[in-house]
């Protein structure tokens, strides 16, 4: 998969959940106010069971959820 | 005054000194940021503490804020503010410019409290100009005024007295503003006297504390371990957020009692390794806060079979737990989970049109008399008269009773029922909403003409969704932006939906029932 694809996934997933369609992929999702917390928890199953990976404890930290592009950026080192 | 049961008629305040005594090289606290804490060390950070607000003038009735991040500093802190007579204040080390403004305006305090992290938001927000800033230096063992003025070495003798203000705690007010909830030494010794009792708490238990401290929710985990001398565990935010960590650190510490909110055991249950992550120590877990999802309470029964499981009801008003409900078997998904009976020295009664409801399964609002009854709200004598009362219809009581707003009934066992709220207040996450709250925020935001929020369920657990109508183009990020300036983070809505038109009744009134069917 390609980066751009893990992206377009990634962003249908917030539109669906969040209503956001006009994410840019360094928008801050926590800073911003777009997701609480507790969101974090559901990004991590969203990555997990999409993608079919399995997030080490070490990677479960809000910089690895914080943008698109760190997301997907977790996918392709997860997935290497 | 006061007293915890078999503690020879103690005070809270007294009952941790003598677990300080008994326990002294025990750790006290396990905190994310300064590490663990013994009785011994505990007591003497807040007697240092103590000396340093007693220097800037903190005294007897007085109010201190305290904003920092989730550590021991901030029980810490908190005990030496109560030590001195003092009133404490705890708000979220996230709390926006605008809010926390807003509270110390209402509360007055003589100090405010910081930590490394929050002096800078507290520098930002300008707030050194207003009030004196006492900046704590939080690290592996260390617990201490950054920069001490005079540590006077006397501080004197000021027990206070049972219905002194314990702490205040500040909840969504329909206006807006958030009101201050006044707790008193009686009420919180009173809570925490049954709590140990109830649940059987010693020394050989580790409690996890996971509720925000400015959350009626930690005052269960933070004095019911200090006056049984059990640990207590703090949670970073991190594991708060990542489930799996906190499932981690569970196992990792042994944990055996833990209260949380129902949202977050469902979502620890939801994780993909809860049901293989062996967890032998659990041996009482307390739903609380909010409506019970009873599909993760069977799998949390299901995967740790061997703990006991409450559910609890109790608004900050009536400080902790009013009501608790043992569940024995495992329930239906289905099934509703009675709040149960009224906790020692506390009574339950229900109230409709102003006439007491007698019969088994009939609603009514769920007034609490007895032990535990706050002292009504800060300065806010108008919102006190209304909810605080002596006398309802033809009832009249000794001492006022606390009218919840919350409708129930009583079951054929005698146990009681959560229904609903009679207003338009929320749990979300186990937070009190007033729905009403977000909408004014919504609302003062100049280019949105109109707006209505609801809260709705999904599979068991609630998320806000906000609908506003706007003149001109605004762009949705930025009406987020702006609700996070000014609301706490769970008050911000999930989903934000600009609208042509809210759908109204004839009148005029927001048709909420229209805005349920329109979410999808």
């Amino acid at each position: 998969m390609t980066e751009e694809e893990i992206k377009t996934e990634i962003k249908s997933f917030l539109a669906e959940n969040i209503g956001n369609t006009s994410l840019e992929d360094e928008d801050d999702l926590f800073e911003s106010g777009l997701v609480n917390s507790l969101f974090a928890m559901e990004l991590v199953s969203f990555v997990e069971k999409n993608f079919k990976i399995r997030v080490a404890d070490k990677d479960l930290n809000l910089d690895n959820f914080k943008t698109i592009s760190t997301i997907s950026g977790l996918i392709q080192r997860i997935s290497v | 005054m006061a007293s915890l049961p078999n503690k020879n008629n103690q005070s809270l305040l007294q009952a941790i000194e003598e677990t300080v005594s008994r326990f002294r090289d025990k750790v006290a606290i396990n905190c994310p940021i300064a590490g663990d804490v013994t009785f011994a060390q505990f007591a003497a950070m807040s007697d240092v503490i103590a000396r340093e607000l007693h220097a800037s003038g903190v005294a007897k009735g007085h109010r201190v804020v305290i904003f920092a991040r989730r550590s021991a500093a901030v029980i810490v802190s908190m005990h030496a503010a109560v030590s001195l007579g003092a009133t404490y204040i705890p708000v979220a080390h996230n709390m926006p410019d605008h809010r926390l403004k807003g509270v110390i305006q209402d509360c007055e305090p003589t100090l405010l409290i910081c930590d490394s992290h929050t002096i800078d938001m507290a520098q930002a927000y300008g707030l050194s100009r207003n009030i004196p800033i006492l900046e704590l230096e939080v690290g592996e063992g260390v617990i201490a005024p950054t920069d001490p003025v005079s540590a006077s070495d006397k501080i004197p003798d000021s027990e206070a007295s049972g219905d002194s203000a314990f702490y205040i705690l500040y909840t969504s007010g329909s206006t807006g503003h958030p009101k201050g909830v006044i707790v008193t030494h009686e009420n919180v010794s009173d809570y925490v006297g049954w709590a140990i009792d109830y649940f059987g708490v010693t020394e050989n238990d580790t409690i996890l504390s996971t509720a925000p401290f400015y959350f009626d929710m930690s005052t269960f985990d933070i004095y019911v371990a200090l006056a049984s001398g059990a640990e207590l565990v703090i949670a970073s935010d991190r594991d708060c957020v990542f489930p799996k960590l906190l499932l981690g650190k569970i196992a990792a510490k042994n944990i055996t009692v833990w209260k949380a909110v129902s949202s977050l055991f469902a979502h620890v249950a939801k994780i993909s390794t809860f049901s293989t992550t062996p967890l032998p120590t659990l041996r009482i877990l307390v739903f609380s806060g909010e409506r019970l999802p009873t599909r993760y309470l069977v799998d949390w029964m299901n995967t740790v079979p061997e703990a006991c499981y409450y559910n609890a009801y109790g608004p900050t008003e009536a400080t902790g737990i009013s009501t608790c409900y043992r569940i024995d078997g495992i329930p239906d998904i289905d099934e509703v989970i009675p709040i149960g009976k009224p906790c020692t020295k506390k009574e339950i009664m229900l109230f409709r049109d102003d006439e007491p409801v007698c019969a088994r399964n009939e609603p009514g609002e769920i007034v609490i008399g007895g032990a535990g009854i706050a002292k009504g709200y800060w300065r806010d004598d108008a919102k006190t008269s209304r909810s605080f009362v002596v006398r309802i219809g033809s009832t009249t009581f000794d001492n006022p009773v606390y009218k919840t707003g919350d409708l129930g009934y009583v079951n054929e066992n005698g146990n009681h029922v959560f229904l609903s709220r009679m207003d338009r207040q929320v749990k979300h996450q186990g937070y009190r909403i007033e729905l009403d709250d977000v909408e004014t925020a919504l609302r003062n935001i100049e280019s949105i003409s109109d707006a209505a929020v609801i809260c709705k369920v999904d599979r068991q657990l609630t998320e806000l969704v906000a609908f506003y109508e706007c003149d001109s183009s605004i762009d949705q990020s930025e009406v987020r932006a702006t609700l996070m300036s000014r609301l706490p983070v769970y008050m911000i809505p999930k989903l934000l939906k600009n609208v042509s038109a809210l759908p109204r009744s004839e009148r005029g009134k927001i048709d909420y029932n229209a805005l349920k069917s329109m979410q999808d």
